[in-house]
């Protein structure tokens, strides 16, 4: 009976794209009545002149009506919800509100920046979708993936755009998966060097694998937005020396092909300037690698010669970012528009508005706490599929099993309210749904903003967190008007 | 109560040159899940770290601090055996030493296992043996035990 009566709350909250009216099947009696409208547009920033597709969640009871009439405050609407931006000259905010034809009193709106033609760009699309389509069955699922343009260094010729590279939060600098190991990167990019003038080669770490390759120099561009002669890590080129032992202790499986990897690359652009840090510049770890004639030996390497931030080089706009994905329907989606939106403060565009500033610590971290109880090492990373934290005894929902262990798979959809606390001691509650991740999963969508999993000691706000926010990361040492980073905001 | 061992610190190599280590310890040296505290000072060696012990109800624990900001404790019972280990430090440390070759392999075959795609935290829960890491570049945190070796009256939320 709870099973039946959570699908009959998953059937009444129907996208109003599009609806010609009606509303949901449900045999109770109770009163036909619309609560909310919520509404969300994507892009969220477009050119001027350009177009928007805008769509209305509309909730209710009873044998309500899902259909809505669209009105705008500047350009033009249809009735479908398709948005047509005006011709503007700056920089200029745009309010589309969807009102319920049941209730007029029930309305949604969400606000659509429109950029001049011709002005400087410092929005750039991301995608939630399956990935790359090579990876066939084995599909992403809340993976979000945007396309980066890389060239040689100063040329603008030799220059190649990469589609479906992962966005992270949770780990600085971009990583291209070569085309020898069935990615897209076949450049010709200059070698970066250990100070010993060897070649300087990484492992880097991820939770349950490593990717393996030589540091290069690329400029990146992110829209308009250039980083010139930047450090990356070119993953498993057909010349790469053999995988030391010591990287391969770290126990992970070797990332070095697109199936393994999942994506074309990883652009990692989290609360740091360089992907180590002091660590690296101060030790010689399992992570920078001098190599010569195939033998490589664990060296130091200078914070400023690790693989950067690309969005700390940007000559503007370099402060930060935000990253902006609208609400989703519980049920999930096949796909997920959003924006990057670099710097904080430094356009009409990027503003902190309402954000709450949490602060964290030198590793990144804040404090979340649940039931009395805190986690102070918690955490917030695009590049984790869910909403990690808990575990079945603290929660009281069952894991999954089988290829889904590790996930929550509760009988019905539960919320969660939880109490972040920066270390500036900004407090804030958010609340999440934990839905049954084998449903999910089996449905074949793509994404959804209630895929919860098991982890003890910390909270793991991975890419669900994301949906209908604007998640700022102000990057380390850098102003903003919130104060100096790093710290997150939303 | 928290004392500061004798310093039995050798400098061989750090925890995370496992080729130098190999070359420079004998295979029986690992301390490892399951091996025997006797071997606590070697892992201290390779980590470059001083071992403090802290003697709880039914168990010792041996912590060990690495300069590389590595800090990993192991857990032992009574009757020597190391039934629980906790890692955190800047980057994923050897867990082929850490855990000892039985249990690596089996985190390798159960990370092999996954489905595919998958990014977050690393959980594996099996009657012998249980593995969890977090975290990311900078921050990584993990623990490993045996659930049948843990001590009676000890929950496994000691080990962290």
């Amino acid at each position: 009976m709870r099973l039946f009566g959570f699908f009959v709350l998953i059937s009444a909250v129907v996208l109003g794209v599009g609806c010609g009216g009606g509303g949901s099947s449900d045999s109770n009696t109770t009163p036909a009545a619309v609560t909310s409208v919520r509404v969300t547009c994507t892009p969220a920033t477009v050119r001027s002149g350009g177009t928007s597709t805008c769509s209305a969640t509309v909730a209710g009871s009873g044998n309500y009506s899902t259909t809505v009439t669209w009105t705008t405050s500047a350009g033009s609407i249809t009735a479908s919800g398709v948005f047509t931006a005006p011709l503007v000259s700056s920089i200029t905010p745009v309010t589309v509100t969807a009102t319920s034809t049941q209730d007029g009193k029930r309305s949604g709106a969400a606000t659509v920046t429109v950029n001049p033609a011709g002005s400087a760009q410092n929005v750039h699309p991301i995608v939630v979708d399956s990935g790359p389509p090579g990876l066939g069955a084995d599909y992403y699922i809340n993976g979000l993936f945007t396309s980066v343009r890389v060239c040689e260094p100063g040329s603008t010729s030799r220059c190649q755009t990469i589609d479906h590279v992962l966005v992270d939060t949770g780990a600085v600098g971009l990583r291209l998966l070569s085309s020898a190991a069935g990615g897209q990167l076949g450049l010709s990019l200059p070698a970066h060097t250990a100070s010993d003038g060897n070649a300087l080669v990484q492992c880097m770490q991820f939770l349950d694998g490593f990717t393996w390759g030589p540091i290069a120099l690329a400029d990146i561009y992110l829209g308009d937005q250039l980083a010139s002669s930047v450090p990356i890590q070119v993953i498993a080129p057909a010349d790469a020396p053999a995988v030391p032992s010591s990287c391969q202790n770290t126990g992970g499986s070797n990332e070095n092909t697109l199936s393994r990897l999942g994506t074309n690359g990883i652009l990692g652009i989290g609360l740091f300037l360089e992907d180590c840090g002091d660590s690296c510049a101060q030790q010689a770890l399992n992570v920078y690698y001098s190599c010569s004639n195939a033998r490589c030996v664990e060296t130091t390497v200078p914070t400023a010669r690790q693989v950067q931030n690309p969005v700390a080089l940007f000559s503007n706009d370099n402060n930060g970012f935000i990253v902006q994905l609208p609400s989703i329907s519980s049920a999930g989606q096949d796909s997920v528009t959003g924006s990057l939106v670099f710097g904080i403060g430094t356009q009409p565009n990027n503003g902190l508005g309402n954000a709450a500033v949490y602060t964290t610590d030198a590793r990144g971290n804040f404090t979340a706490t649940y039931n009395s109880t805190s986690y102070s090492s918690s955490f917030i990373d695009s590049g984790s599929n869910g909403i990690f934290f808990l575990n079945p005894a603290t929660t009281g929902l069952p894991a999954c099993q089988g290829v889904y262990s590790g996930f929550y798979c509760p009988t019905t959809e539960t919320a969660f309210t939880v109490t972040n606390t920066g270390r500036n001691g900004v407090s804030g509650a958010v609340t999440f749904n934990v839905a049954n991740a084998q449903t999910l999963i089996d449905s074949k969508k793509r994404a959804f903003n209630n895929l919860g999993g098991v982890l003890s000691g910390r909270f793991d706000y991975g890419l669900p967190f994301f949906f209908g926010r604007n998640v700022y990361v102000a990057i380390e040492g850098r102003n903003t008007p919130g104060g100096v980073g790093p710290y997150w905001a939303y | 109560m928290v004392k500061r061992s004798p310093s039995k610190v050798a400098t061989i190599c750090s925890l995370v040159v496992a080729a130098c280590v190999v070359s420079a310890a004998p295979e029986s040296a690992y301390a490892e899940l399951g091996g025997t505290v006797a071997s606590v000072e070697n892992d201290a060696a390779h980590l470059k770290g001083a071992v403090r012990l802290a003697p709880a109800r039914a168990y010792t624990l041996h912590e060990i601090e690495a300069a590389t900001g590595h800090v990993v404790r192991e857990y032992a019972a009574d009757d020597g055996q190391v039934f629980g280990v906790a890692w955190e430090g800047p980057t994923v440390p050897d867990l082929r030493q850490l855990l000892g070759e039985r249990y690596f392999a089996q985190f390798q075959q159960a990370i092999a296992k996954r489905k595919t795609h998958r990014r977050g935290p690393v959980v594996i829960e099996t009657s012998e043996f249980v593995f969890e890491q977090t975290g990311r570049l900078r921050d990584f945190r993990g623990r490993a035990y045996l659930p049948r070796a843990l001590p009676s009256g000890v929950a496994s939320g000691a080990i962290r």
